[in-house]
């Protein structure tokens, strides 16, 4: 009864039909009006979050969250019998390091089964720069606790060569230490691995594909390789040279922009503060020189963040212990950075002290590392930044090309069927989109990325054409073809869409067509933004307001500015710009993108050719439809 | 009939098929795929009892092969063939399924021919049967599940032919085909009223009233269900398939993962609730079929259309052949495409659906940085837009009946009371 008189009481009070639609369209006009400005306003909106991120006020101390870990609460054992230790094995390194890759492997094996480790040797191929078949050795050995049922381990791990291109000398000489520090202690509930990579990437890659039976190619000094469980966590070790170092950096982001529990980080970090206190930073950023001011500090912060997201964006594992995280194992490596002030270095003891502990607290897991984040953004070693403070920025760039597109979508061609309606709008349309020359333009562009993808791939070597595949030519005729192909895609998507059509189809066509071009990039940043952050959010602020303006005129000197925006933005160009940027050539930068994808598994470069590119493609036929 | 663009439709339909087929990477890939591929229609499963058949195994006793005993037999004879038997059968077997549609679509243009229209559609010619069978072939979603060799293609099968038989107006071997469709895969049952209502309304020749052919109908269904679980009874030697195949169904003693609503909800279900809400939920599926019967009794097309969208968002094992059903015979009725709302937000919904579904199994299986809340997030999504198809859907039927018997408020404000 009530809710009757009130909906009459409503309905009296409503204004007549009229007024009301004429309302309506006033609000429709007005959103139609406002809404590209509005959708441009949100991009610079989530610029401007972007940029806040590094600020303190927008991140958080970080925290060990999972209670097992209990970080720096141990005694240490690491004396100065193991720096004693240590310092002779760094001798006799020193001899092995320039013999053979076999001889440095023998060394190291021998070693590890002195100090009671079951060790083997692994000879594995792989492909080399120019994708020939290349051969490498690892050493490893696996201690067996006695207190553990061999269903987890740890994994400590060092390259023959360091990420600075000297040997990895103090690292070796301090893992092999512990070793034997390690074989000592009986508290170990969980198995050890000790491995020395040949070749960093390559070798670490090649052991761990091995060693979750993923490839069979390689060969052992043993039968069959020593296996023990599921590696819980993994430190890698790169102290490069044989002097003292001045602070530790931390390199965490695996490939494809995927990343460590923080609990890792955190330990290493809660460790490396209270047991062996040493200076900490994140990459190769100064430890020493703390900021004072605050502006000082956002910049420190912002260096850090865009150290990530270099790294993340481009898929590159930014250490070998990246390599580990596709096998669902936390790994980091930790980097000593040579001293070269007055202040007070750290050697080998303190390295010890460091590496002990932090195992120490691995030991102690109960389950995998699972409490604390696996999406996050460090701004310095301490401070974090969530998901939830960082995602919206994609989001709204996601939402401006969405907004764009419905504008886009809803607007007809002639505004005059709109203005003549007298009476209310009709409950159906009976306007029809074309919808299908533009789903060719799509499928074209496409098919076409596909085939760029097949033919940059490192596999293909132009039907067994070319007898050494990947040389810089190689690369060269490689990309050349890719250009030929989407220009080829280009031209026929332009003549998809403006044949045979009458001048109203074809104005009609482009806004479906660029509809359709901005959903679909909008689907492409906010999809990929969840597994690879970064590379989301570059994306967004690249292309967002390029692929907004474009639009077609009749102007020659506008279309060519656009065509050249456009061209821009195309991978090669890009690929180019970067390349230039990072003071390096265009085929290097190609053959580190095929290195990734060939030997890591990198996804950039099938992101590059199937989703990026295609709809870049599709837009230059709005430009010329 | 057919024009010259229309004939090359099923060869290409059928080549690109067996062209994936015979890309390993796809195939497999997609064999396992959960969004794809349930307990109750993968082929890795088919092959596992297949292989306890074909040695005299009990093939329901391993718990993890979950389908009827017909594929078993249809599939033992096939894989003594050839092996590239069954890539030939999967191919041949969709392509037909096209065609189906073109005659349903033919048939159904045929009946609504002197059906009341309005003004504005008397100049707009109807929908061109191969474009609807373009649709469902040339269709992701269809691929993507005939390629992965889910064995719901047989049931989807049976569904339009058991339409396309009550098209023309025959009885008994509609019935045949709707009882191989629930024999197969228990749910689209619910649509036998649906096609007794096309029986009745079309067939100028069956002078008998709706009550006479209801029950006639009736009687064949069940005939023919008898006579198939009582000849795999038979076949097999024991009754127990009819708790491996029917017991999992209903009872939903497998929790893989899919893209529906059930397996997440009663993973988290307490035990002393789960018979209770399992009555619900399958009730939930088949409550729609009366109210639908007779609200929409002029279009039962179009009831058969919407049921095949219920079941694939309602039934405990959807996969998204079953949405691929459901949008291959949506286009049977393109008059209501007009009155439609929601195209570009459900076409959203899809498309989201579709990229962020593989993406978030990869972050809960393989990265770990997930969970399962990601993956079940995304099915809700996907369902969203289902759900939102089908209110489009039925608010245009409804709004265009409206407009057709009142056509003087065709351009006026209607006050939903």
């Amino acid at each position: 009864m009530l809710l009757l008189r009130l909906k009459e009481k409503f309905a009296r009070r409503r204004k007549p039909l009229k007024q009301r639609l004429e309302q309506r369209r006033k609000l429709i006009g007005l959103l139609r009006h406002y809404i590209p400005s509005i959708s441009i306003l949100l991009y610079f909106v989530g610029v401007i979050w972007l940029l806040l991120l590094p600020y303190n006020g927008y991140n958080k101390e970080t925290y060990v969250s999972e209670n097992a870990l209990l970080p720096a609460q141990v005694n240490v054992y690491y004396s100065q019998n193991d720096v004693n230790i240590a310092n002779e094995f760094r001798d006799r390194i020193l001899e092995v390091v320039d013999k053979s890759r076999e001889s440095r492997a023998e060394f190291i094996f021998k070693e590890l089964r002195q100090a009671g480790f079951h060790a083997a040797i692994q000879h594995y191929t792989t492909k080399d720069e120019s994708f020939n078949e290349a051969e490498g050795v690892n050493a490893f050995g696996i201690y067996h606790a006695p207190r553990s049922d061999g269903t987890e381990a740890l994994l400590l791990s060092a390259p023959w060569v360091s990420r600075t291109g000297e040997y990895n000398v103090n690292g070796i000489a301090s893992v092999l230490s512990l070793a034997k520090l390690f074989k000592r202690n009986t508290y170990w509930s969980k198995d050890i691995i000790i491995l020395i990579t040949d070749e960093s990437v390559r070798g670490m890659q090649a052991w761990l594909n091995a060693y979750h039976g993923v490839d069979f190619g390689s060969n052992y000094s043993s039968d069959i390789m020593p296996r023990s469980g599921a590696i819980q966590a993994a430190i890698n070790m790169d102290f490069p040279g044989t002097r003292e170092y001045e602070s530790l950096a931390i390199y965490f982001e695996g490939a494809n922009g995927q990343l460590p529990n923080l609990d890792l980080i955190n330990t290493v970090i809660t460790v490396a503060k209270y047991t062996a206190q040493v200076p900490f930073t994140l990459h190769d950023n100064d430890a020493i020189n703390r900021p004072q001011t605050p502006v000082e500090s956002y910049l420190a912060s912002l260096k850090h963040l865009t150290d990530t997201i270099r790294f993340q964006a481009l898929g590159h594992p930014s250490s070998d212990a990246g390599l580990a995280l596709r096998y669902k194992i936390d790994a980091i490596t930790i980097h000593g950075i040579t001293a070269t002030g007055m202040h007070q270095p750290f050697d080998f003891h303190r390295m010890g002290i460091l590496v002990e502990s932090t195992f120490r607290s691995l030991n102690n897991l109960l389950e995998h590392l699972h409490q604390s984040f696996f999406f996050y953004f460090l701004t310095n070693a301490e401070r974090y930044v969530s998901i939830g403070m960082y995602m919206p920025p994609v989001i709204l760039f996601a939402c401006c090309l969405v907004l764009q597109s419905l504008v886009l979508w809803y607007s007809p061609a002639r505004d005059d069927n709109l203005k003549q309606e007298t009476g209310a709008s009709l409950a159906y349309s009976t306007s029809k989109k074309n919808l299908g020359a533009c789903f060719s333009v799509l499928v074209t562009t496409h098919a076409a990325g596909l085939l760029i993808f097949y033919i940059v791939r490192p596999a293909f070597d132009f039907g067994g054409a070319i007898v050494a595949p990947n040389t810089e030519q190689v690369t060269i005729v490689k990309l050349s073809v890719s250009c030929g192909i989407a220009a080829t895609a280009i031209l026929m998507a332009v003549s998809l869409i403006s044949s045979k059509q009458s001048e109203v189809q074809v104005m009609e066509n482009w806004r479906v067509l660029k509809s359709l071009c901005l959903a679909l990039t909008a689907l492409i940043v906010a999809s990929i933004s969840l597994i690879n952050f970064s590379l989301g959010a570059v994306m967004g602020l690249i292309v967002v307001i390029p692929y907004s303006l474009i639009q077609p005129t009749a102007k020659m000197p506008l279309r060519l500015l656009q065509a050249v925006m456009l061209t821009v933005l195309s991978p090669v160009v890009t690929l180019y710009l970067v390349a230039t940027l990072s003071r390096s050539h265009v085929v290097n930068a190609v053959t580190v993108l095929l290195t990734d994808y060939e030997v890591v598994d990198v996804w950039l470069l099938a992101f590059m050719c199937t989703a990026y590119w295609p709809v870049n493609m599709a837009l230059y036929t709005v430009i010329f439809a | 009939m057919m024009t010259r663009k229309a004939i090359l439709i099923p060869p290409l339909a059928f080549i690109l098929r067996i062209v994936l087929f015979n890309i390993p990477t796809i195939a497999d890939t997609l064999a396992t795929r959960v969004e794809v591929v349930t307990p109750i229609t993968s082929f890795k499963r088919l092959t596992e009892g297949l292989y306890l058949y074909e040695n005299s195994v009990p093939p329901y006793d391993n718990g993890i092969f979950h389908q009827a005993p017909f594929l078993l037999v249809l599939f033992s004879a096939l894989t003594s063939l050839s092996p590239l038997a069954i890539p030939i059968v999967y191919a041949g077997v969709d392509t037909f399924i096209g065609y189906a549609l073109v005659v349903i679509t033919q048939m159904k243009q045929k009946n609504y021919a002197n059906a009341p229209k309005l003004e504005v559609e008397k100049e707009m010619a109807p929908i061109d049967p191969w474009t609807v069978a373009a649709l469902y072939l040339f269709n992701p979603l269809t691929i993507l599940s005939c390629v992965s060799k889910s064995t719901l293609i047989f049931t989807n099968l049976s569904v339009v032919l058991s339409v396309a038989l009550a098209l023309k107006g025959d009885a008994i071997y509609s019935m045949f085909w709707v009882a191989i469709a629930s024999y197969l895969s228990f749910y689209p049952a619910m649509l036998m009223p649906a096609l007794v209502l096309i029986i009745s309304k079309w067939t100028p020749s069956n002078n008998s009233t709706l009550v006479k052919q209801a029950r006639a109908s009736t009687f064949y269904f069940v005939a023919w269900l008898a006579l198939f679980l009582i000849s795999s009874r038979i076949l097999v030697g024991s009754w127990d398939y009819l708790y491996s195949t029917y017991g999992t169904i209903l009872c939903l003693t497998d929790l893989t993962p899919n893209v529906g609503m059930f397996w997440y909800f009663f993973i988290e279900m307490f035990d002393q609730f789960r018979n209770f809400f399992l009555v619900v939920f399958q009730l939930h599926a088949f409550i729609f079929v009366a109210p639908l019967c007779i609200k929409i009794r002029e279009h039962p097309v179009f009831v058969i259309i919407v049921l095949s969208g219920m079941m694939s968002i309602l039934k405990s094992y959807p996969s998204v052949g079953d949405a691929a059903l459901f949008l291959g015979l949506l286009p049977v009725h393109d008059e209501l495409f007009k009155y439609a709302r929601y195209g570009f937000l459900v076409t959203n919904l899809y498309l989201y659906s579709a990229a962020l579904a593989p993406i978030f199994w990869h972050l809960w299986i393989y990265a770990g940085s997930g969970n399962a809340n990601f993956f079940y997030a995304i099915t809700l999504v996907y369902n969203l837009g289902q759900v939102l198809l089908l209110i489009d859907l039925v608010y245009a039927v409804l709004r265009r009946s409206y407009d057709i018997a009142n056509p003087h408020t065709i351009g006026k404000e209607v006050v939903h009371k």
